[in-house]
């Protein structure tokens, strides 16, 4: 019972002074310097991440615009190549008359200005896109057979090129001998002595 | 135009002030707990220069929520389980164990004899409690700490005041006994 109680005595004082200690002098000013140390550093890096940000957006910004621009100056010159194609399909020589001139005019302004939206019908866009040609039908390279008959002229003699039909007095001399029909004589077809319709059994 | 620049320029005086309210409250709870908080982390670290170094981590982490401690209802209990976890942490991070160091500023008067005797006796008593169970450890170690009754402890432990009286008994049961055994072990050579 006294080992217990000295025990427990003991203990008790172990435990009480175990804890029982002061900090150094100045601690609350230590500490509230180092909590004033951190509030600065964080605020510097608040300033530095809204820095950033900002600088990531204008950078944002600008490469929109860039590309934007860029598609624009792409979208103008695909224009120029388009006015320019129609500009050479004025150009094949074809007598202009005024209202072809109006359509082909026409034709370049809206490929420089881009596509207007109007209600046309397919006919009408067809006949746009095809050039109207005074001559029909339209000239083209010649034919195996053209480049036959073009030889032959050249080669053949001038008078058998301009007269291939013979004239009515060269006719006159031509003489077709008269035509004569001889008669067959065939046994079948000659009536035999006695047989005939009237001839009896 | 005007009213969002009015409606800014309010939110930002009310941002100054509830910083401006923050810092306040800050600095008088650094003023108010700031040797609970030690003696608290020094009961877990059982050295001096971490004891200081937790206390002053605990205030930094308190920064953050600067604003909300004025709403905090006990801020003693918040602020001591704060503590606690940061120097359980410091110790799980810390490889060698110190020795126990006892402070020469227990009594100015106290001979040589009573600091060597205390420290011996702190030694000890450290010595036996590192070897209790880990949830006994944490009960006695906070019960040394004389700011701290036993709802305290309950607070900061997240546990019933009932296990906390329970888990106390059965520590010094515990310390008792071992202690009889070294005292026997003593007697005996």
């Amino acid at each position: 019972m006294e080992a217990n109680d000295k025990l427990n005595q003991w203990l008790d004082q172990a435990l009480d002074q175990y804890s029982k200690i002061e900090p150094r002098a100045g601690l609350e000013m230590r500490v509230m310097a180092s909590v004033a140390a951190e509030r600065e550093r964080r605020a510097k890096q608040r300033i530095w991440a809204w820095s950033f940000a900002a600088g990531s957006a204008c950078a944002a910004i600008v490469i929109v615009l860039w590309l934007g621009g860029a598609a624009k100056r792409e979208y103008s010159q695909s224009a120029e190549q388009r006015s320019q194609s129609v500009k050479a399909v004025t150009r094949q020589p074809q007598p202009s008359t005024s209202s072809r001139a109006r359509h082909l005019e026409a034709e370049v302004q809206s490929a420089k200005h881009g596509p207007r939206r109007t209600r046309t019908s397919r006919v009408e866009l067809v006949s746009k896109a095809l050039p109207k040609a005074d001559q029909f039908p339209s000239p083209r390279p010649l034919s195996e057979q053209e480049k036959l008959l073009l030889s032959y002229v050249s080669a053949s003699p001038r008078a058998d090129v301009a007269n291939p039909v013979p004239a009515a007095k060269d006719l006159e001399d031509l003489q077709i001998s008269r035509l004569r029909v001889t008669s067959l004589n065939t046994p079948l077809l000659q009536p035999k002595a006695g047989s005939g319709p009237n001839a009896s059994n | 135009m005007m009213r969002a620049t009015v409606v800014a320029g309010q939110v930002l005086v009310a941002n100054l002030a509830a910083t401006t309210t923050g810092d306040d409250a800050l600095e008088s709870a650094v003023r108010e707990h700031s040797r609970l908080i030690y003696r608290v982390a020094y009961a877990v670290l059982r050295n001096h220069h971490d004891a200081e170094d937790a206390t002053q981590e605990t205030f930094i982490k308190v920064l953050k929520y600067r604003r909300k401690l004025s709403g905090v209802e006990d801020q003693r209990t918040w602020l001591a389980r704060i503590a606690w976890r940061v120097a359980v942490e410091k110790r799980k991070r810390r490889r060698d164990l110190p020795l126990d160091e006892v402070e020469s500023t227990l009594s100015c008067t106290a001979t040589a004899q009573e600091v060597a005797a205390q420290k011996e006796m702190a030694t000890l008593l450290g010595r036996l409690i590192d070897g209790l169970p880990s949830q006994l450890q944490d009960a006695i170690r906070l019960s040394t700490v004389q700011e701290m009754s036993s709802s305290d402890i309950a607070a900061v432990l997240e546990i019933t005041e009932a296990a906390v009286r329970s888990q106390l008994f059965r520590a010094r049961q515990l310390l008792k006994e071992k202690l009889a055994g070294i005292l026997e072990k003593k007697h005996g050579s």
